[in-house]
């Protein structure tokens, strides 16, 4: 019976994870860190892939609201999800990004974040929370984001 | 003590048994690769583009609506 109780709390406990800053990725130096490191921030959460054809067209709008906002306290962290890091390096010199660059090869906190589709985009605000979140990255609604992050870091 | 056991356990496999199934949306590299796109290999492209007007070349192939025998 407390084998089923255990079995159970586990499976309920995979079905809690949610989208949260209380997740572990690796960094560039393939460390162990947590994303909680950008707590008080205004927190721009992207998942990416180098195979993903849109994701390419994301990072030079998502370069552009770092350089912008990174003084009123915006932090973008792009998530790469490659299985195989070298394509993520590759991509990389191609397309060269001025933030955050994390890594979770696993896939266990895109699983987490429950992505429908790439790329996945997810505001935090300063305290923490989710307040918004997008599937896919589509240029004539970049304003949109950007009016959305603005206010947030308004707030 | 052992029937609800063993109710729970099928409900939990029964309800969550499919909910891991197929490829996620960050699991889609593989599948993203050139070679893995339906036409990636044009001569198998041609050779089937020729078997198939081989088979149906008396009803017209693909480029004409009959192929002259009057049944179609």
């Amino acid at each position: 019976m407390k084998k089923i109780w255990l079995l159970l709390s586990l499976m309920a406990a995979g079905v809690q994870a949610a989208p949260s800053l209380d997740h572990q990725v690796f960094n560039a130096q393939n460390q162990a860190v947590s994303l909680s490191e950008f707590k008080g921030k205004v927190v721009y959460v992207d998942f990416w892939a180098s195979w993903c054809g849109p994701c390419r067209k994301s990072f030079p709008w998502m370069n552009e609201i770092q350089t912008k906002y990174q003084d009123q306290g915006l932090a973008v962290v792009a998530i790469n999800l490659d299985t195989d890091n070298e394509l993520a390096q590759e991509f990389l010199k191609q397309v060269p990004a001025n933030f955050s660059v994390r890594f979770n090869p696993e896939g266990d906190v895109a699983r987490s974040f429950d992505l429908l589709g790439m790329p996945s985009s997810f505001m935090f605000n300063r305290q923490g929370q989710l307040v918004q979140h997008h599937v896919g990255f589509y240029a004539d609604k970049a304003a949109e984001y950007e009016q959305e992050l603005v206010n947030l870091l308004k707030e | 003590m052992l029937k609800p056991a063993l109710v729970a356990v099928t409900l939990i496999i029964g309800l969550s048994g499919c909910s891991n199934l197929g490829v996620q949306p960050w699991e889609k590299g593989q599948l993203a690769r050139s070679d893995m796109a339906l036409d990636s290999e044009k001569l198998d492209l041609a050779l089937d583009d020729h078997i198939y007007f081989s088979k149906e070349g008396s009803s017209g192939g693909r480029a004409f609506a009959g192929g002259g025998c009057g049944c179609n």
